[in-house]
């Protein structure tokens, strides 16, 4: 009795599905899966029934490669892949009844849903809707009254009104703390990494994807100030330079700040997170690092949204032991701390031997390239400095911090992005990977002031991005990597609206739920006028279902009766129920006399109006419909 | 109900006379309880006037038998006005017309005129000579027979003409089984002979009444206007006019109440419709040919 057409449906959804999966499973289980569907396929064709044994040997197989797997693999991705194989083994034995299509079908949403886990961006999203409206429409073909296989624009308008129903659950449904969560491990990290050697950043400046977005909420900081600070380097080893992993956390100011901002962060798989200078406010998932820095709880693994409100002003010094640590220099690079030594004896006071380093980059003409010259293990900082005097940020930061700190000036190197890229439409900014940088932070009458190399020799880095600050060929260089068609334009917009769902969904927490009933308390004409209109459509909907409750018993008991007949004969759609039930009747000996008493009363309710035979009319159904399996 | 059990035996007599056919039996029973007038075509010699007459004679009514020909007049079958000496004025001599059931034998041989002036008297259940109009009897009910239309000598009759006809029957040819039994039973003597009047003419009337209290429901009738609204979009046939529907609305009732129920059922429809639409639908057709309504009814989904 299963529609011939759900089958290949359900193939063609496990294909899309195996797509959409594909990040969560492994090589060899993507082709087990992709051989699983061609065999249902080939013995769908061939009209063979498989063996329910073959079936279940093969499941036992699978799950013993699985475990074997285990140790190597993410238990969530496991998981993830034990579901898929028994929803592909499945397909083999719904030929034989229903229930195991129902089951199916659960097993699929439950799929369809675990690609949230993997992805939480806009198309991925839409990608997960679509193949739910396909499940949807298979559910459909299984439980669709005979006549009416085919989806009618009467059932999308039905999915239609329900959309109302699902914006208000969204919305107003509590929000709940999630019950467990799971950690992705075995990623390859993206973003920032946990050490700065000369020629660090490398990587980070040819990689063109998203690492977050900010919104302001009032005012705007001019694009040089826009220095976003993520990791503080204050260990140096003598080549390179690490986090100083026995620092405490620094407790945030209480007053309050000058920008106002909201950040989503795409998942980089560390803990760190973004900030502007000096922050002041924290909520939620946030705390707060050593250094100034800020902190997520757990590792950042899905699109991640926060606000913050910070001092654009520098950091504060934490304690005098941090002077301390910031001072500790390996002096491996002999040149380049004697050159220290006399620029200090020159130049007394921290700021002044600043803007003597300012001078001496510029004067040596040092110049910024994506393609230095490689250097030697030994004396790196003397080979960038004397020898070479070509770098990007890495190395500039790298050395003057080295630099200050062999004058006696404490000064750590701090990674992070620079700038980003105004959205027109959306007011908001967008900063790549490429737009990683590394500077450095020295110490002067409590404070951080920041010290960028960069200002001097490629003024254009700051003020307009990477690409213009660049020579022509070190562009072409660059645009190897950042293909920018046509479709530059498209993508943005596009970019736009993927923002805008983060922002809007992904971040719908407890936070703005609140606020939105807050915001609801503050305008009381605003919560009556919802609930009139609210109660109005409410019993608009009630008077609607009463009048079409008043008529449709008799288009419920027709339903009913088709449904519960199917078993034993389809009804064409011109015969009357007359003639079908007399057929049935000549076919079904052994119910004749139930089917005779069923025709009789459902001709006295439809036609006789008589209202009390609709039970007895269920009744005979419920009957039939238990003996249906024995009708055959 | 006392009606209805001499209704069910006058079936049966009719039954025992016309051999094998009780689906045209009802139907020709049915249109007469609905007032409705009864056309039926068929080849010569397969018991057309056969069926009138049996029908005729078990009503226990009046009635008279008029041959057709192309020579009839108007005057012959309505009646006409005869200057009288002894008075000296206009007497009204009634044609046979003025009976309760008129036996129209092959209607289609007769002049266009006369079949006109018959068609006319069937519809306005009056008469008009020389300006004066005599009502006829009650119940007044015409069976007319015709050959199918591609014998020599006929005038087909005008669609609009047909349409005031509410059935058309066939007999068809009988089954092998029943023709043996008609030879097996011919004595050379008429079955009609033993026919005697089994319900009466206050009978009739009554009946008639109870066939416009049948219940028909609302679904019921959204089905049947279904079927004529589907006529009405379709290419290959004409469209079943207001009065078409009412004619199927009746037949419907009297087919219920044929079957001994005071509510109609959409089989009542599905069995009278094509007797009742073919004719109207495809003027054209002849004898057995049920196709176009036989289409349509498959066209219309039947939720009931």
């Amino acid at each position: 009795m299963l529609n011939p057409a759900f089958i290949p449906t359900a193939l063609l959804l496990q294909l899309m599905l195996l797509a959409l999966l594909q990040q969560g499973l492994s090589w060899w289980s993507s082709l087990v899966l992709i051989g699983i569907l061609l065999f249902k396929y080939i013995s769908f064709k061939a009209q063979k029934k498989v063996r329910m044994m073959t079936i279940n040997a093969l499941a036992v197989m699978l799950c013993l490669l699985l475990l074997s797997q285990l140790w190597q693999q993410d238990m969530q991705d496991s998981m993830l892949q034990l579901l898929f194989f028994s929803a592909a083994l499945r397909l083999f034995s719904i030929h034989s009844e229903l229930q195991h299509a129902k089951k199916l079908l659960w097993v699929q949403y439950f799929l369809i849903t675990t690609g949230f886990m993997l992805d939480q961006s806009l198309w991925f999203a839409s990608a997960v809707f679509l193949l739910f409206f396909c499940n949807l429409y298979l559910h459909y073909l299984l439980f669709a009254p005979v006549q009416q296989r085919q989806f009618r624009w009467t059932d999308i308008r039905l999915l239609l009104w329900v959309m109302p129903l699902c914006i208000a659950l969204f919305v107003l449904f509590p929000r709940l703390p999630p019950l467990w969560q799971t950690e992705r491990q075995n990623q390859a990290q993206t973003g920032l990494a946990d050490e700065l050697s000369l020629g660090g950043l490398e990587r980070l400046v040819q990689n063109d994807s998203l690492a977050f977005r900010v919104e302001f909420a009032d005012e705007k900081p001019v694009q040089h100030e826009l220095y976003w600070r993520a990791k503080v380097f204050e260990a140096f080893n003598g080549q390179d330079w690490l986090p100083d992993l026995q620092r405490t956390p620094q407790p945030p100011l209480t007053t309050p700040g000058r920008y106002r901002y909201q950040l989503v962060v795409e998942p980089h798989f560390q803990r760190s997170l973004f900030s502007l200078g000096q922050v002041s406010q924290l909520q939620g998932q946030v705390q707060t690092a050593a250094a100034g820095l800020i902190e997520s709880r757990q590792q950042i693994s899905r699109r991640f949204s926060y606000s913050l409100t910070s001092d654009g002003s520098a950091v504060s010094q934490q304690n005098m032991e941090e002077a301390k640590r910031n001072l500790v220099l390996r002096h491996t690079n002999p040149q380049a701390s004697e050159l220290a030594l006399q620029l200090k004896q020159q130049h007394r006071t921290a700021s002044a031997y600043a803007q003597a380093l300012y001078q001496y980059f510029e004067q040596q003409q040092f110049s910024y390239s994506l393609r230095p010259p490689v250097l030697n293990q030994q004396a790196q900082v003397d080979q960038f400095l004397f020898q070479h005097k070509v770098g990007f940020c890495g190395h500039y930061a790298s050395a003057a911090a080295y630099l200050f700190r062999a004058a006696g000036i404490p000064a750590r190197v701090v990674a992070g992005y620079q700038g980003g890229v105004w959205q027109a439409q959306g007011d908001y900014l967008q900063v790549l990977q490429k737009d990683a940088h590394a500077w450095v932070e020295y110490l002067e009458d409590g404070y951080w002031r920041r010290f960028d190399a960069t200002v001097i020799v490629a003024p254009l880095r700051l003020t307009q991005g990477l690409s213009d600050a660049l020579s022509l060929s070190e562009r072409q260089f660059l645009d190897q990597f950042f293909q920018r068609g046509v479709l530059g334009n498209w993508l943005q917009q596009l970019e736009w609206l993927d923002y805008y769902w983060s922002v809007w969904v992904l971040s719908f927490d407890q936070t703005e739920q609140r606020f939105i009933w807050h915001y609801f308390k503050t305008m009381p004409w605003l919560w009556i006028g919802s609930c009139i209109i609210t109660s109005l459509l409410l019993m608009l909907g009630i008077y609607l279902w009463l009048q079409r409750s008043n008529q449709s018993q008799n288009v419920l008991l027709r339903q009913r009766m088709l449904k519960a007949l199917r078993p034993y004969g389809e009804k064409a759609h011109y015969q009357s129920m007359e003639s079908y039930l007399r057929q049935l009747i000549q076919l079904y000996p052994l119910q004749a006399t139930k089917l005779k008493e069923l025709l009789s009363a459902y001709q006295q309710f439809e036609f006789a109006e008589q209202q009390e035979q609709l039970q007895q009319c269920r009744k005979l159904l419920h009957q039939l419909a238990k003996h249906s399996s024995t009708a055959g | 109900m006392a009606g209805i059990q001499a209704l069910q035996q006058l079936e049966q007599k009719l039954n025992q006379v016309i051999l094998g056919k009780p689906q045209a039996v009802r139907l020709a029973l049915c249109c007469l309880l609905s007032e409705g007038h009864l056309l039926i075509e068929d080849l010569p010699g397969l018991g057309k006037t056969t069926l009138a007459h049996a029908l005729a004679l078990s009503l226990g009514v009046h009635y008279k038998r008029v041959q057709f020909t192309n020579d009839m007049l108007p005057a012959d079958l309505l009646g006409q006005s005869v200057f009288l000496r002894d008075t000296q004025e206009f007497q009204f001599r009634s044609g046979p017309i003025f009976s309760q059931i008129l036996l129209a034998d092959e209607i289609n041989r007769a002049s266009p005129r006369t079949q006109s002036a018959l068609l006319e008297a069937m519809e306005e259940k009056q008469v008009s000579v020389d300006g004066l109009s005599y009502a006829l009897p009650k119940p007044f009910f015409v069976i007319a027979t015709q050959n199918p239309l591609f014998h020599a000598g006929t005038n087909a009759l005008p669609e609009s003409q047909l349409d005031r006809f509410l059935m058309r029957l066939a007999l068809g040819f009988p089954d092998l089984q029943t023709e043996k039994l008609i030879l097996q039973q011919d004595q050379g003597q008429s079955r009609l002979e033993g026919l005697s009047p089994c319900i009466n003419e206050q009978q009739l009337l009554l009946l008639q009444q109870d066939v416009v209290q049948i219940k028909v429901s609302d679904a019921l009738l959204d089905y049947l206007l279904a079927l004529v609204t589907q006529s009405r979009q379709q290419q290959d046939c004409l469209p079943l006019s207001p009065r078409a529907a009412k004619a199927l609305l009746r037949a419907t009732k009297a087919f219920a109440l044929m079957s001994g129920r005071h509510y109609a059922t959409a089989e009542d429809v599905q069995q009278v419709f094509p007797s009742v639409a073919e004719h109207r639908l495809n003027p054209a057709s002849s004898r057995d040919n049920q196709s176009l309504s036989l289409q349509l009814l498959r066209k219309v989904p039947c939720p009931l």
